[in-house]
C-alpha cells in the first residue's frame, strides 16, 4: 500500500471512530447503518493495462475484475440508466446499511462481488453460473430482466438497488464494491460494502483455487495498484444462465 | 384409424415404462450415495477410517454410475433436464469434496475432514434443492 493510500485509510478510520466509537478491526460500523471494509485503492485497467474509462463502458455489458483478493470475482456494469440512491439494505444477520448509489456522469456504473450469498456460486475461469440479464431479456429467476441472476438456485439481485436480493433463496444482497470515479474518467475500487462471504468462500473451493490460482494461499493474496477488467466472455469459458 | 390409436397407445406405454425405469435408476444411484453419506457420518463420529473410506467409495461409485448412463439431460427428471450443466458441476464438486475428505482423514486432519464432509453434504443438497424443487 502506498503512503498516500495508507494515510487515506487511517484518516477515514479516524473520522469514523470520531463519529462512532464502535470500530472493530478494519470494519467500520457507523450509526447511519454502514457496513464497510476499506482495502487498498486499486485502479481498474483493461487487458492491456490501460485505465478503464467510465464513458467507454458499454451499457448493459458485464465486465469482471478481482477485488480485494486475487480470487474474488466482481462484476462491473454500466446499467445504461440511473440507479437508485440511498438504498437501505439488510444483511443476512439483520444488520442494516445504506448503499449510496452508482458512479459515473449518468450515475449508472455499479460493481458487486460475483459470489452468491446463498451457496457461494461464483464466476470463475472455467464457468459462470452468475450473470447480468439485460433489461430486454428474460430469465427464469425473475419476472423481468435488468437483474443479476444466480443460475444455481435461481436467485436474482437488482443492480439498480445495491444488488438487493429480489427473488430466490439468497438471504442477502451481493456485497457491493465501492467505486471512485475520478475527474479523468478512470475508475478505482476502494472498499467492500455489505456483508461479504469471503471467509466461507475461501474455505469451500480448495481444488478450484489450486487449479486456477496455484493454491488457496495465492488465491487469498490481496490485489495491488491495478486490476485487469475484462468482458465476462473473456474472463470465463462458459456462461450458464436460465 | 385403429392402427393410429394402437401406435399412440403403445408409444405412450413405452414412454411411461422408460420414465419409470429412469426413475428407478436415479433412486438406485441416489440410495447408494446416501448409504455412502451414512457410512461417512458413522466413520467421523467414531473416528473409524474404514467407514469413511467406504463411504467415499460408495459416493464416487454413484457419481461414476450416473456418468456411465450418458448424457445428464436424459438422466434428470424431464422438468429439470434443462439444468443438466448445474448437475454436471455438482457431480464434479462431489468428487472433489469426497477426495478432499479422504486426504484429510489420511492426514489425520479431523477438522479438515469434518469440513469436507460438511461441504459434501451441502453439495448433495444443493443439487437436490434444484432438481427436486426443495
Amino acid at each position: 500500500m502506498q503512503r498516500r493510500d495508507f494515510l487515506r485509510v487511517v484518516g477515514a478510520g479516524a473520522t469514523a471512530v470520531a463519529v462512532c466509537p464502535s470500530m472493530i478491526g478494519g470494519t467500520l460500523y457507523a450509526d447511519n447503518g454502514l457496513l464497510y471494509k476499506a482495502y487498498e485503492k486499486v485502479q481498474l485497467v483493461d487487458g492491456e493495462g490501460n485505465p478503464v474509462k467510465a464513458s467507454e463502458l458499454k451499457a448493459e455489458k458485464t465486465y469482471v475484475f478481482n477485488y480485494p483478493q486475487v480470487a474474488v470475482p466482481c462484476f462491473l456494469i454500466n446499467l445504461g440508466e440511473k440507479a437508485d440512491n440511498e438504498v437501505k439494505l439488510q444483511s443476512e444477520d439483520g444488520v442494516e446499511y445504506i448503499w449510496s448509489g452508482a458512479v459515473g456522469k449518468e450515475q449508472s456504473i455499479v460493481a458487486y462481488t460475483a459470489i452468491c450469498p446463498h451457496q457461494l456460486t461464483h464466476v470463475n475461469k472455467a464457468d459462470s453460473f452468475m450473470s447480468y440479464v439485460p433489461r430486454k431479456a428474460k430469465t427464469m429467476a425473475y419476472s423481468e430482466g435488468g437483474v443479476i441472476i444466480c443460475a444455481s438456485h435461481l436467485s436474482a439481485f437488482d443492480p439498480k438497488k445495491g444488488a438487493k436480493n429480489v427473488s430466490g433463496p439468497a438471504p442477502q444482497p451481493l456485497a457491493s464494491i465501492v467505486l471512485e470515479h475520478a475527474k479523468d474518467e478512470t475508475l478505482w475500487a476502494v472498499a467492500v460494502l455489505g456483508q461479504d462471504k469471503f471467509h466461507d468462500y475461501f474455505k469451500s473451493f480448495k481444488s478450484e483455487f489450486k487449479e486456477q490460482f496455484g493454491g488457496r494461499r495465492k488465491a487469498k493474496k490481496f490485489v495491488s495498484f491495478s486490476v485487469p477488467t475484462v468482458a465476462i466472455s473473456e474472463y470465463t469459458k462458459e456462461i450458464i444462465a436460465y | 384409424m385403429k392402427k393410429l390409436i394402437t401406435i399412440a397407445l403403445l408409444s405412450g406405454l413405452l414412454s411411461t415404462v422408460t420414465m419409470a425405469q429412469k426413475q428407478q435408476e436415479r433412486i438406485s444411484d441416489m440410495k447408494h450415495m446416501a448409504d455412502g453419506m451414512g457410512l461417512i457420518m458413522n466413520g467421523l463420529l467414531y473416528n473409524y477410517l474404514d467407514n469413511v473410506d467406504a463411504g467415499v467409495k460408495y459416493i464416487q461409485e454413484g457419481v461414476n454410475s450416473i456418468h456411465k448412463k450418458g448424457d445428464l439431460k436424459s438422466y434428470l427428471p424431464a422438468d429439470t433436464a434443462y439444468a443438466y450443466k448445474f448437475g454436471e458441476k455438482s457431480l464434479r464438486r462431489i468428487m472433489e469434496y469426497s477426495n478432499e475428505l479422504d486426504e484429510a482423514m489420511a492426514a489425520k486432519d479431523y477438522d479438515g475432514a469434518l469440513e469436507s464432509a460438511s461441504l459434501l453434504m451441502r453439495q448433495c443438497n444443493s443439487c437436490h434443492a434444484r432438481v427436486r424443487g426443495w
